[in-house]
């Protein structure tokens, strides 16, 4: 049964030169105990997406349509109260920059005793015993004298650490990782992965995992949600989409191609995709990729595509799924 | 061991934040040690010389107000026509070398005395500048060899070994004119003058009496030709006739008309400003008139000889040679040093405030009175006392103002911040409102309108009041934008993401980023604070005479005369308020640089 579920999410942002449909209709679940990649550029609605799970759009922005379920509730039927109760207890967030994510006039203590206090209603001493046992689970050194410090005194990998404590302190039902290890680098990167993997082994803990990075997405995800202009474009388990398939989007194709690789032989030139996201207010009429993309037929330049189950838990939103149907009609 | 290192430890840690800490010398390989922002703006701000000096400035003259009036309770309703601006100064009782250890006589005037020397010389010391051109020190030449001196509040008489009368000082009420017919009479027994009139006893026990008749209504009667001794305070006159009775002679009834009839046969009397006492045959002290608790202690004495009474005080001569004094000490005029009874004493002079004890070698022993620091103002009250005491005033004032400023500006200026949108919109345009209103005017009608229909404190609530809801919106601003800019930073959306509620967002989370700022702020808005609600007292729209501030001590110095002659009554609140109106500023200048580094380098 999936734990969280969006069903043809739309979330809008009204701004003074029109409206931003920053997703134009999701749909992906989260199972228990699994671990959903959601990739994609900058600007394609990822973050959007899941800061309306917890309703913590920007004041302009609203959800138009669709439904959120979460553990069988409907989120936009929550009332502000049981949002307070589900954010960070049921849901927490870990954010993509540790630098900024901690207020800096606090002590780690402080902070990392917050959602104890209000959530679990322990008291100061409480939670101070509460701080040192999560701080040594995100396998900070030291626990004692980090707890006494101030966020600049720690390190990126440090406060992202620190960050995830906060986040896993009431041992929420869902994770959402929102880029968070984009700022760091790569051997923090891995540390922060593995720290989260383990985490998520040992407490069952379901993680939503955002990211561009579909080389993080390979080690984290069970399964890959693409995103592309406030769409998903392609659905499928990480297995399928990181191993040559028949089927795939040529947006994720074009991903795949852009990652360096240990096999690639020198001097050839790595594979971008050509042009840029469309902007939000000045989307292209029929498949929102065919601007970019190099299988574009005059049909995809009119038509919409819907996104069809090709396989068993495979789905892709394009006319030409299949890789060497697409090789022939060019 | 342990324990002294740590003490050690804290020791070092209190002197560096004081003086600044010594930067110790760290090898290249070394990371300086991070610092937490609060001890980084601490350690800017202890840098900062001129802010240091200033906090210290402050802190000097902010523990001075604090503690001084703590100590030293301030009587509203205290006035001393006698004591009326006197300088600054302390030689009220300082007697000249030349007459010290050859001293006849002394008379003790209001903030002077006269002595006059074995050789008829005559002295005058202490504040003698009676206006800007009478001084009772130009004593007139050619008075021969003077045998007695009598120093009223603003005047002198002298008797010289002629039997004439000589008088100078102050004449506005004819007090120094002697009259024609006593100028043949020869037989002068006792000169004597007191607030504004003079009187001269006779040897046949005639009185004579001139000078302000309208605040004495001198009338001896029956009693003419049967005087003694006289005694003379502010209000009236009372006499002791040859057979020892004593008797007013002063027309009006007074506090101490009423003489004691039960006293048997009195040998001398004195006058406090409210009461009569008198020395029986028998060494017995009796006194009468407005009653005090203490001005009545001298009644259980025995074997007292002679009595001289001050402004507030008794002194006596016990015929043991022990000189007693009581009554008010607020001067110490009645604690009769110990060295006074260890010398052979002859004589006590007393008067107003002041007390010679003569001893055998002619020397003078003085305890009372010796001047005010800074002067006194045209009450004659103490204008240091009431400096800190305005001060204390004018601070309170200042800062709950500020407190209520803060407040409003937190909560409207958060609140503006946090939401934005309509609610931003709306409380920024009350805070517009309320930022265009022309304050002093405003503030000097509010006070005029309200101000006379309630009492003193209810008046010193509104002002404070009126001052923290006028000055509210800047800071409302300053947090405003201050919250703006913290608003949408990562970790507000973290603390939401937490689940951490709106008002705990605004206040536990974004204000605490802000409060340096809202520090630096309410540094400087107390300065202006307290220099408004001097500037409202000072136009008398403020706090009221005769509770004092450092606005309404300044009112009562606007005219020319006061500027000219009595410079120490403005000088000195002006240096009060100026002072730490100025290290204020700088502190909250320093403040703000310590806190933002940046600004200092534009």
């Amino acid at each position: 049964m999936a734990l969280l579920e969006l069903k043809d999410l739309h979330t809008f942002f009204q701004t003074k030169r029109g409206t931003v449909k920053a997703v134009n209709g999701v749909s992906y679940s989260v199972d228990a105990g699994k671990t959903l990649g959601v990739v994609g550029e900058s600007g394609s609605g990822k973050s959007v997406s899941a800061m309306s799970i917890l309703r913590l759009l920007d004041s302009n922005g609203y959800v138009a349509d669709g439904e959120i379920i979460f553990d069988g509730k409907n989120i936009q039927d929550c009332t502000k109260k049981e949002m307070y109760k589900i954010r960070g207890n049921e849901i927490s967030v870990i954010f993509q920059e540790p630098m900024t994510s901690l207020n800096p006039v606090f002590t780690i203590e402080r902070q990392l005793s917050e959602p104890f206090i209000i959530h679990q209603g322990m008291n100061k001493k409480q939670a101070k015993a509460k701080v040192i046992e999560m701080l040594s689970s995100v396998k900070i050194p030291n626990p004692e004298s980090v707890a006494k410090q101030y966020p600049h005194q720690l390190s990126g990998g440090m406060r992202q650490r620190v960050m995830i404590a906060i986040a896993l302190a009431c041992q929420p039902k869902l994770l959402i990782a929102d880029e968070p290890t984009t700022a760091l680098d790569v051997t923090i990167q891995a540390q922060i992965l593995k720290l989260m993997n383990d985490l998520k082994k040992e407490k069952g803990t379901s993680i939503l995992f955002i990211t561009h990075d579909l080389g993080v997405i390979n080690q984290m995800a069970d399964d890959v949600a693409v995103m592309y202009c406030g769409q998903v474009v392609e659905m499928a388990p990480a297995k399928k989409i990181f191993t040559k398939q028949k089927y795939s989007h040529p947006y994720t194709e074009g991903l795949m191609e852009s990652i360096p690789r240990l096999d690639t032989p020198a001097g050839v030139r790595l594979e971008a995709i050509p042009g840029a996201v469309p902007h939000p207010l000045d989307l292209p009429k029929g498949c929102k990729f065919a601007p970019r993309c190099k299988y574009a037929t005059d049909k995809c330049r009119e038509e919409e595509p819907t996104l069809v189950k090709i396989e068993e838990n495979h789905q892709i939103r394009c006319f030409y799924p299949e890789k060497e149907m697409r090789k022939d009609g060019k | 061991m342990s324990k002294e290192n740590k003490a050690k430890k804290s020791r070092v840690s209190i002197l560096g934040l004081l003086f600044g800490n010594r930067k110790k010398q760290l090898s290249f390989l070394e990371e300086e040690q991070l610092q937490s922002p609060m001890r980084t703006v601490i350690k800017n701000f202890v840098a900062n010389k001129v802010a240091m000096v200033s906090l210290i400035i402050f802190l000097i003259i902010f523990l001075s107000v604090l503690i001084y009036p703590a100590v030293n309770h301030i009587d509203l309703t205290y006035q001393e026509q006698t004591q009326q601006n006197v300088a600054p100064g302390f030689n009220m009782m300082k007697v000249p070398k030349k007459l010290q250890g050859n001293i006849k006589e002394i008379s003790v005037g209001s903030t002077f005395s006269v002595g006059v020397s074995n050789d008829g010389e005559v002295f005058v010391w202490g504040k003698t500048k009676i206006t800007s051109v009478i001084d009772v020190k130009d004593i007139p030449e050619n008075m021969g060899k003077v045998v007695q001196v009598a120093a009223g509040a603003d005047h002198v008489l002298a008797l010289n070994d002629q039997g004439e009368l000589f008088a100078w000082g102050n004449s506005r009420n004819k007090q120094c004119a002697i009259p024609e017919n006593l100028k043949t009479v020869k037989n002068i027994k006792r000169i004597y003058s007191g607030f504004q009139c003079s009187a001269a006893v006779t040897e046949d026990g005639n009185v004579y009496f001139w000078g302000n008749t309208g605040i004495i209504d001198f009338k001896i009667g029956e009693y003419q030709g049967q005087i003694d001794k006289i005694a003379i305070n502010s209000q009236g006159v009372l006499g002791l006739t040859k057979d020892g009775q004593v008797v007013s002679l002063t027309a009006n009834e007074l506090a101490f008309s009423r003489i004691p009839e039960e006293m048997g046969k009195a040998v001398d009397i004195a006058l406090t400003a409210q009461t009569g006492a008198a020395v029986t045959e028998d060494g017995k002290v009796y006194v009468w008139g407005n009653k005090t608790k203490t001005i009545h202690e001298g009644e259980t004495l025995e074997g007292v000889v002679s009595i001289e009474g001050g402004r507030y005080h008794y002194t006596a001569m016990l015929a043991n040679g022990d000189v007693v004094a009581w009554g008010h000490d607020d001067f110490g005029q009645s604690s009769v040093p110990s060295k006074v009874n260890k010398a052979n004493v002859t004589t006590v002079y007393t008067g107003y405030y002041q007390n010679y004890a003569i001893t055998d070698s002619g020397k003078a022993i003085t305890w009372g009175l010796k001047g005010y620091i800074l002067g006194t103002d045209n009450y004659g009250r103490d204008v240091l006392s009431r400096i800190m005491h305005g001060g204390r005033m004018t601070m309170t004032i200042g800062a709950i103002a500020i407190i209520i400023s803060v407040t409003i500006g937190i909560i409207i200026g958060g609140v503006s911040g946090y939401f934005g949108g309509k609610v931003d919109m709306i409380l920024m345009r009350i805070a517009e409102i309320v930022y265009a209103l022309p304050f002093l005017p405003f503030a000097m009608t509010l006070s005029a309108i309200i101000g006379n229909k309630i009492n003193e404190t209810q008046r010193i609530a509104l002002i404070m009041v009126i001052l923290g809801l006028l000055s509210w919106p800047g800071d409302a601003r300053l947090v405003r934008a201050q919250v703006l800019a913290e608003r949408n930073k990562e970790f507000v959306t973290a603390a939401r993401a937490v689940g951490v509620r709106q008002k705990g967002i605004i206040f536990r989370h974004i204000i605490p980023n802000v409060v340096s700022v809202i520090i630096v702020s309410a540094t400087l808005g107390f300065a202006s604070a307290m220099l408004t609600e001097s500037g409202l007292s000072f136009l008398g729209f403020g706090v009221r005479e005769p509770r004092p501030t450092w606005g309404n001590m300044l009112n009562g110095c606007q005219s020319s005369t006061v500027i000219l002659q009595y410079w120490w009554r403005w000088v000195f609140p002006s240096i009060a308020l100026g002072l730490s109106t100025i290290s204020i500023n700088l502190i909250g200048d320093g403040l703000r640089d310590a806190v933002d580094p940046k600004a200092n380098e534009r």
